[in-house]
Parts: structure tokens; sequence; C-alpha cells
């Protein structure tokens, strides 16, 4: 089977996405497509352990889209599966946490998005943190959009998060920086 | 005769897993990061092939499409579960490694060299224990 024309990587990503957050079981971290000759790959990736049943809607999606003629490979993943980014550790005054992170797809007017799983013993912390629009569009305009900067400024977010407000293990902590934040970026 | 012909095919097949893991093996011995990346393809290979020789000799019909056979593997019983998730997962890995100079779990992040040789070893292990998974299953057809 080859690909369908006219559906694009973006297309199959909306697509996944659509159908998997109408399930309420799936705590959706982001879905990430890719494209390969004559095929895609597509990762759900969970804020959570995925049961057996989680695992085996791949089939159901995939089937769904070879209906519409594309053909896909779906995996749907925990990120305790820890496979993306590197291993690094954030200290924060609650102590050290070893974490990874995954550059996720923007939806809605986010821009820049991180999520973040971070990890002390069995337990694991998640954060997702993004730009508004509007932000992302003033650094970049005044030279200032440095994606490590940034990745360093989400660092300290969520350090803040942390010695603030103490360690929620079973929510997905969403954090959007906005205009009221360019100070943190060296906007005045 | 006809099931003389259908286990040699089966018997091949298994053969040619075994090789393929073999040169998956070799080629995690190498010094080369590059050289050992080819370990994951090796490896998907291997549990591919022996993947579709156990389909064939239980469903007596050949499955070649990489897509259906993880689905196939899964409907199978008598296999430990999730073999075919493990399989189809072995087949996202084997693209991110062979089609990219810097793999990630997707086209904005890339893994680090330690999740990298991480990934190769716990790869050839996965495709082992499928390989060993088959070869178990097919002494108790049915």
């Amino acid at each position: 089977m080859s690909r369908i024309i006219g559906m694009s990587a973006e297309d199959v990503r909306e697509f996944i996405y659509a159908r998997a957050a109408a399930r309420p079981e799936l705590r959706i971290i982001t879905v990430s497509v890719t494209s390969y000759p004559g095929e895609y790959a597509a990762t759900v990736w969970l804020g959570q352990d995925p049961t057996p049943d989680m695992r085996r809607y791949a089939y159901e999606l995939e089937a769904e889209l070879a209906k519409l003629g594309v053909s896909c490979n779906i995996l749907v993943k925990g990120d305790r599966e820890g496979k993306f980014g590197g291993v690094d550790t954030l200290r924060t005054k609650k102590g050290p946490f070893s974490y990874r992170y995954l550059r996720a797809d923007p939806a809605g007017d986010e821009d820049v998005v991180y999520f973040f799983s971070l990890y002390k013993g069995q337990k694991t912390y998640r954060y997702r943190l993004s730009l508004s629009g509007t932000l992302a569009s003033m650094l970049r305009l005044r030279n200032q959009f440095d994606e490590d900067k940034i990745l360093e400024v989400y660092r300290d977010q969520i350090r803040g998060r942390i010695e603030r407000e103490g360690l929620k293990p079973e929510d997905i902590q969403t954090i959007m920086l906005d205009s009221r934040h360019r100070h943190l970026f060296g906007l005045k | 005769m006809l099931e003389t012909a259908l286990a040699g095919i089966v018997k091949d097949r298994f053969e040619m897993a075994r090789g393929l893991l073999e040169a998956a093996r070799i080629l995690a011995k190498s010094k080369n990061s590059m050289v050992r990346r080819s370990v994951i393809s090796r490896a998907y290979y291997g549990a591919y092939q022996a993947a579709r020789a156990t389909i064939f000799w239980i469903h007596r019909r050949d499955e070649g499409d990489h897509e259906k056979l993880g689905k196939e593997i899964d409907s199978l019983p008598k296999l430990p579960p999730g073999s075919g998730t493990e399989l189809k997962e072995l087949r996202t890995r084997r693209n991110e490694f062979d089609y990219s100079p810097h793999p990630g779990p997707n086209e904005r992040t890339a893994y680090d060299a330690s999740t990298i040789e991480a990934m190769i070893e716990e790869s050839l292990e996965t495709a082992e224990k499928l390989v060993r998974g088959f070869e178990k299953r097919l002494k108790q057809r049915g």
C-alpha cells in the first residue's frame, strides 16, 4: 500500500490526535508523525503507562488509515519508556530529579512546545511548556529566538513551580509563557 | 509431501532469521558507532523473518507486509503478550536509525549518544527474545 496523495504528515498527525483525544482514558502528551519512503510512522506519547488495550488501539487507528489508503505504523508509548531526549539532572530545593524532554507539536496558540518528564524513584512528574504565539513572534522579530535559552527558561520555570507549589505526580502541569514573561528572555 | 515443503520454507526463513541475528551480533562489536547502528536493522529483519515463518506455519499463508505482521503476531495465541507490538517497535526504530543521521523519537528531538547505544543493545536483545518465542511457538502448533 502506498501513501495517499494529498495526506501530509500533518494531516495524519491531526487525524490520529483527533481520534486518540476522543478517548478520555488516554493522557496524550503529543503525537509525532515521521514520513518515510512509502509510509508514515507515528507515535502516540502518553503521560501514563499504556495498558495492553491502549497499545492494541494502535491497530484500530492503522486500520482506519489503511481504509483511506494511508500506510502508517503506529505505536502507543508511555513517557516512562524513556526513549526521548537525553537524561539530565534538574537540581531543586526539593532535591535532584532526572529528566528527559521531547519537542512536541504545538496546539492552538502554542509555540516551541516541550514536554518534560521528571523522575524521582518510581514517581514521574510531567510538565508541558510553551511560548504563546505572541511571545515567540516577539523573540523572532527581535532576533532573540534561541532554543537553548528557551530550554533554560523552561527548566527554571519547572524548578520554580516545584519549589513554590510542590509536586503533583498525577497531573500534567501546563505552563505557557506569554508577553508578560518577556523579561525572562532579556526583552523589555 | 505438502507438509514437508511447508516445513522446508519455514526452516529456510528461520535459518535466515538466525543468520541476520548473527550479523547483528557481529556489527554490535564494531568500534565504529555508525556501523553499530546497523545492528537495529539486522535485528529487526531477523525478527521479521521468524515472525513471517511463524504466521506461514500456523495459518498456512504468507504474510510479508511489514505493517500487517505485527497485528497478525499479536492475534496468535500461545505467544508472549505484546510480541507483535515489540516487532512494530523494532520496525519503527529501524526506520529512525536507517533514514536519519540524527535519529530521534520525532523529527524535532534527537537521542543522545548513550540512549543510542542502549537502544542498539536493547534492540538485539528484543529480536533474540522474539525469535526464541517464535521458535517455541512452532513446537506447539495449534
